[in-house]
């Protein structure tokens, strides 16, 4: 028996349609899987991810928050974007009343502007290592340490062991490590579990309040292509989508 | 035959320099509750109190209370409706006793013999400082620098010297200046150490003075007032001895290992160090104490002794987070080649703190379960006391001088907290040291328009009016004339200008 070329050519189309729309249904399956509310991923579950007290921030996320015992990327595209910042307002909210450490290497970190980004002083330690290597050495005994709620630290240069082994320390502790990295590092690959790219927006006319645009470009067994404007108010310290 | 002084003025003592014969002081500190929580915390108005039986009394109060009418022995109530303005707080008789005994430690720089008072409410330390009052230049002298120790330390005491140690507590208590055994029987008879119960029942019979007590026939006391009361007068005019109950002092406790073959190889080090901290360790285990502070000296026969002095955060009996500490802090420092002796010694102790485990286990970690101090104790011993800080805010104007740090091992203890001044306008949170830039424009205002740093150029499309910061010419930084924008450029972002008083532009901070 010999089908009808048409029917084969119909059958072709449709079998065609529906294996892209199994394919994106189980994509999204795969998505849903690390979110909460819904079937949760082996390795998250609703209690270990940390909202970062930005709505529109917690949107972009793939697990719609940052995630006990992970690190993530806050790239800079340029000096003054507000990538620091942005960090540091999520990290009073993530440290859970337990221990900030802030990695200072320059020794640069300015406390009345650290305090009123919502950073309880008394619960932040200051550290400051000499060198590279001790900065890493710090990086990783702060994250394995289970007292320790976040972990601030900027990094400019980072090889793929180093990152491996701080992201293997951050496995091991519930901290959430926040490295801070420059714009050449969106070059090199990550083992942090979300790279965000933060660059500035100039503010709105008659407004002189902080604008970022917030890009979530790589989530770890996700789909990473959303972004957030977020506009600061440095009265309340509240943040606007 | 015996002397008083009290830190509110000058001593003056009279000597009978009987070399051979006792010489007992006593130091009353008077309130010593109360004294004990001012040294410590506030200086508002305060009433301790406590529960006896069904009811709840007040132990102590502060001079401001006892002005209101609040007295020891009234019921609570009663004294929040005298002055309820003042602060209540419950006694804390365990903590009076600990302080005490800290007070004797510093005590034995004048005497090897020093012991309590040990009956109740009596707050005082007994020394036996027979053939010490030569070493400070004579008993004034002694007298005088016991008075400045104890001042320091924040305590008002009266202090005296006489040869029993009945004498010189009654005259701590209830004399004045100088005594003899005439002014001795002159004190009231509460000044011999009995009972409240005892003092009334000798009111009973119009007995007063210790005078009129030693006057009676002494057979007939026991009969009417019990056996003390004998033992009293004799312990006062010296009939009877009296054994001064010396406190236990305890040696610090420490560990050495000596040897005629010099090690270098740091294994061998480390090995030699474990065994004499787990040494070290067992013996603070028997006190129940944690080791807060340790001392390790490596010596060589050749070179100076290499010492290292280890704090932690808080008292561990931990061999290996002890160890680990050691070992991090041997690794940055420079230790002779070959070592001959290792010696260590626990330079501070503290009882272990003990801490009730969580009934079911739960993966949430405990936020305040030691792991942050053990931490911090790891950083300190590689990165040193300067390289693991707490941040402070310090009301300051100029704002290189508005932030401050402290190093971790003094805020773990105190924890103080730190307020800066209320500023309206955002601060950067990088500082740099001003560094001087080039501003190609500037609008009629004042507010830079353009500028460059750092090899690139940026426009400024808007920015804060002006913050000016100036400080007056007597102040230490001298006179600083800053007038601060917070600046956008076209991209978005944000910087911190300046311009000084000489029309020079600086970069002070960026809003990363």
């Amino acid at each position: 028996m010999v089908a009808h070329p048409d029917s084969l050519n119909a059958l072709t189309v449709s079998d065609h349609a529906s294996s892209v729309q199994e394919l994106k249904s189980s994509l999204h399956r795969m998505q849903r899987g690390v979110r909460p509310g819904t079937q949760a991923g082996p390795k998250s579950s609703a209690k270990d991810i940390v909202s970062t007290g930005i709505v529109g921030l917690d949107r972009i996320l793939p697990a719609q928050g940052l995630l006990k015992g992970t690190l993530s990327e806050w790239v800079a595209t340029e000096p003054g974007s507000g990538a620091v910042s942005l960090a540091m307002r999520v990290a009073s909210k993530v440290q859970q009343g337990r221990t900030l450490i802030l990695v200072d290497q320059f020794r640069q970190f300015y406390a009345p502007a650290i305090q009123s980004l919502g950073v309880c002083l008394a619960e932040t330690i200051l550290v400051r290592p000499a060198t590279q290597g001790d900065e890493l050495w710090v990086l990783e005994q702060s994250l394995r340490c289970p007292g320790v709620g976040a972990v601030l630290c900027q990094l400019d240069r980072l090889t793929t062991q180093q990152f491996r082994r701080l992201q293997l320390a951050a496995e091991s502790g519930t901290a959430i490590g926040m490295l801070i990295r420059p714009a050449v590092a969106q070059r090199q690959s990550s083992w942090a579990d979300v790279r965000l790219q933060v660059s500035p927006r100039p503010s709105l006319p008659r407004s002189f309040r902080r604008c970022v645009n917030v890009q979530c470009v790589y989530a770890k067994g996700s789909l990473a292509d959303q972004n957030v404007d977020l506009e600061f108010c440095d009265e309340t310290g509240l943040a606007h989508e | 035959m015996s002397d008083r002084v009290s830190n509110t003025s000058a001593p003056s003592l009279k000597h009978e320099s009987d070399e051979y014969s006792a010489r007992m002081l006593c130091v009353w500190l008077p309130n010593f509750p109360i004294q004990r929580l001012r040294s410590n915390y506030f200086s508002e108005a305060c009433v301790l109190y406590a529960d006896s039986g069904s009811r709840t009394l007040i132990v102590a109060a502060s001079s401001e209370a006892r002005l209101q009418g609040i007295r020891s022995g009234m019921s609570l109530a009663e004294a929040q409706a005298l002055h309820d303005s003042a602060v209540f707080l419950p006694h804390d008789a365990d903590a009076d006793a600990s302080e005490l005994k800290s007070l004797a430690e510093l005590c034995y720089r004048y005497s090897p013999l020093v012991g309590l008072e040990l009956s109740d409410d009596a707050h005082c330390l007994l020394l036996d400082i027979s053939g010490c009052g030569h070493l400070f230049g004579g008993e004034s002298g002694l007298t005088r620098h016991l008075v400045v120790d104890l001042a320091e330390r924040g305590y008002f005491a009266h202090v005296a010297v006489a040869r029993t140690i009945g004498a010189a507590w009654a005259i701590a208590r209830y004399g004045h200046c100088t005594g003899s055994e005439r002014r001795l029987k002159s004190l009231p008879v509460q000044a011999l150490r009995i009972p409240d119960k005892l003092v009334l029942q000798l009111r009973e019979f119009d007995l007063q003075t210790i005078g009129q007590l030693d006057a009676l026939p002494k057979n007939s006391l026991p009969s009417r007032f019990g056996k003390l009361l004998n033992e009293r007068l004799g312990q006062i005019f010296d009939h009877r001895s009296e054994l001064l109950v010396v406190l236990p002092r305890q040696e610090p406790a420490s560990a050495e290992w000596t040897t005629d073959e010099a090690i270098c190889h740091p294994k061998a080090i480390q090995h030699v160090c474990t065994e004499l901290l787990a040494e070290l360790l067992e013996t603070l285990k028997t006190r129940s104490e944690g080791l807060l502070g340790l001392t390790l000296r490596l010596e060589s026969g050749t070179s100076d002794p290499a010492v290292l002095k280890i704090g932690l955060a808080r008292p561990t009996d931990s061999l290996k987070h002890i160890l680990h500490v050691v070992q991090l802090k041997l690794d940055t420092t420079a230790i002779p080649e070959w070592i001959h002796s290792i010696h260590l010694e626990a330079s501070d102790v503290s009882p272990l703190q003990i801490q009730q485990r969580s009934l079911f286990s739960s993966q949430e970690p405990i936020a305040n379960d030691g792991s942050v101090g053990k931490l911090a104790d790891r950083l300190i011993a590689r990165l040193g006391d300067d390289g693991v800080v707490h941040p402070k805010v310090l009301p300051e104007a100029v704002p290189e001088q508005a932030s401050s740090v402290s190093p971790l091992s003094e805020s773990m203890t105190e924890n103080a907290l730190s307020a800066g001044l209320q500023i309206a306008s955002a601060r950067p949170i990088f500082l740099r040291r001003p560094e001087a830039i080039q501003v190609t424009a500037i609008a009629k205002n004042g507010a830079p328009l353009h500028f460059c740093w750092s090899g690139r150029c940026y426009q400024v499309v808007c920015c804060t009016t002006v913050e000016r910061i100036a400080t007056a010419w007597w102040q230490e930084s001298g006179t600083i004339q800053r007038d601060y924008y917070q600046v956008e450029t076209l991209s978005g972002a944000r910087f911190w200008l300046f311009r000084d008083r000489t029309g020079e532009w600086f970069l002070h901070g960026v809003f990363e």
